[in-house]
């Protein structure tokens, strides 16, 4: 009896075997779920939403921004017709026209009695508000407007005039003081907006491995998960990293 | 798959029929469960739909099939933290080489049964790197290097998993009397 060679990866009788045994087939039902989704997609023409994938990473981001925009300008809208939140801390590092600055010469009007006080006070009022007042400010608030513009002389008719009227000036200020929160606030919505893997978007599948066992190193387990079903969708064929517990 | 990414359905249904039995025996025999096989199976299929468009031509459809078989399989795995399916199983002591056995032919229909019933029970027994080099051997076609890129592991280590399969399906299989009279 001859000894036919040994093919280590290969027995005839144990795939002739396995087929005889090996029938199973998936339900009807699944055959048919999945050629209709298959069909759906096939008819929905190269793309479902028209839009070529290379192009959808910019529409998205686009999209953000355009509604980063949209919040910040609507914030800002809202803040400027609110009296009650003078956050202007932020803001004192920038010069502001002398107009947005009516709380600090309220304290010298009690020592406006001296006439030298006034003088110091006009000087640093030129100092720190080199522009001019906005005319709106002028306009609808005639006594407030000299008590800012004319000379320190009359400082104390001047703060006589703005104390009932000092309100009037505030909501231009308040134009410009809430931008500061505002902007914050659509930078964090912009940044919680934006995708774990926006700056992925052209990267290979190993950076995108990278950064999720970074998210998962971090504990930062939600984020992760998107990453991972965000991967799952775009690299099908790639593995995931394996990641356990230390 | 070039057909159907640029939009001929009928390609589709041309590949699913060529590949839907093997890809649900390979889902079934590793999960051992048809109803979470099912799941598996319709995932791989949907995944395969939504990667269409992104489809380009990089090695053999059945290996890129199997490998999204084969991921899927593993985020099945990793979802299920008391199930550990080890992979690297090689510590195991590899029969020695057995002599070919003669081609001797089942007599009966039921003798057919009784040995596909047997060799299905030893591939249960296997473990899961093995069992995955065999079934992508017998269910997709695949070769020792596809085997390898659709399992994401060198052709050295696909090759020793499949070589302990066979090995030990043979031996078992003689062991049990099937293969020598």
């Amino acid at each position: 009896m001859s000894e036919p060679v040994t093919d280590p990866l290969r027995d005839p009788q144990l795939e002739a075997a396995y087929r005889a045994g090996s029938a199973e087939l998936p339900l009807p039902r699944l055959d048919e779920r999945i050629r209709a989704a298959a069909r759906r997609e096939a008819g929905s023409g190269p793309r479902a939403l028209g839009v070529p994938p290379r192009w959808r990473a910019p529409f998205a981001m686009a999209a953000v921004l355009v509604l980063s925009l949209g919040l910040v300008l609507i914030l800002r809208d809202q803040g400027a017709d609110r009296l009650d939140g003078p956050p202007l801390a932020s803001t004192e590092t920038t010069p502001r026209p002398a107009a947005a600055d009516p709380v600090p010469p309220a304290p010298p009007a009690a020592a406006s009695a001296s006439p030298s006080a006034p003088q110091e006070e006009k000087a640093s009022s030129q100092r720190k508000a080199p522009l001019p007042p906005a005319p709106v400010a002028a306009a609808e608030t005639p006594a407030a407007a000299p008590a800012r513009i004319e000379s320190a002389a009359v400082a104390a008719p001047a703060a006589e005039g703005r104390s009932p009227e000092a309100a009037a000036p505030a909501p231009r200020a308040l134009m410009r003081a809430p931008a500061a929160p505002a902007a914050d606030v659509a930078r964090a919505a912009s940044v919680a907006a934006v995708p774990p893997w926006q700056d992925l978007q052209d990267k290979p599948a190993e950076q995108w491995r990278l950064r999720i066992l970074e998210l998962w190193r971090a504990q930062r387990v939600a984020e992760a998960e998107a990453l991972e079903a965000e991967f799952r969708k775009r690299f099908p064929e790639e593995r995931l990293p394996e990641w356990k517990q230390p | 798959m070039l057909a159907y990414r640029d939009g001929d359905a009928t390609a589709f249904d041309r590949l699913y029929e060529r590949h839907r039995g093997g890809v649900f025996r390979y889902l079934l025999r590793q999960c051992r469960d048809a109803a979470i096989a099912e799941e598996l199976f319709q995932d791989v299929w949907m995944n395969l739909i939504r990667a269409r468009a992104g489809y380009a031509v990089q090695a053999k459809f059945a290996t890129w099939l199997y490998r999204i078989a084969h991921n899927r399989l593993m985020d099945h795995f990793r979802g299920r933290p008391g199930l550990t399916v080890s992979l690297d199983e090689e510590t195991a002591v590899l029969p020695p080489e057995t002599e070919a056995p003669r081609a001797d032919r089942p007599e009966t229909q039921a003798e057919i049964r009784e040995q596909a019933a047997r060799l299905l029970a030893l591939l249960e027994a296997l473990p899961s790197g093995q069992r995955e080099a065999f079934l992508l051997q017998q269910e997709a076609g695949l070769s020792v290097e596809a085997i390898a890129e659709a399992t994401g592991v060198s052709r050295e280590t696909a090759k020793s998993r499949l070589r302990y399969a066979v090995a030990k399906l043979r031996l078992g299989m003689q062991d049990q009397g099937c293969r020598h009279e």
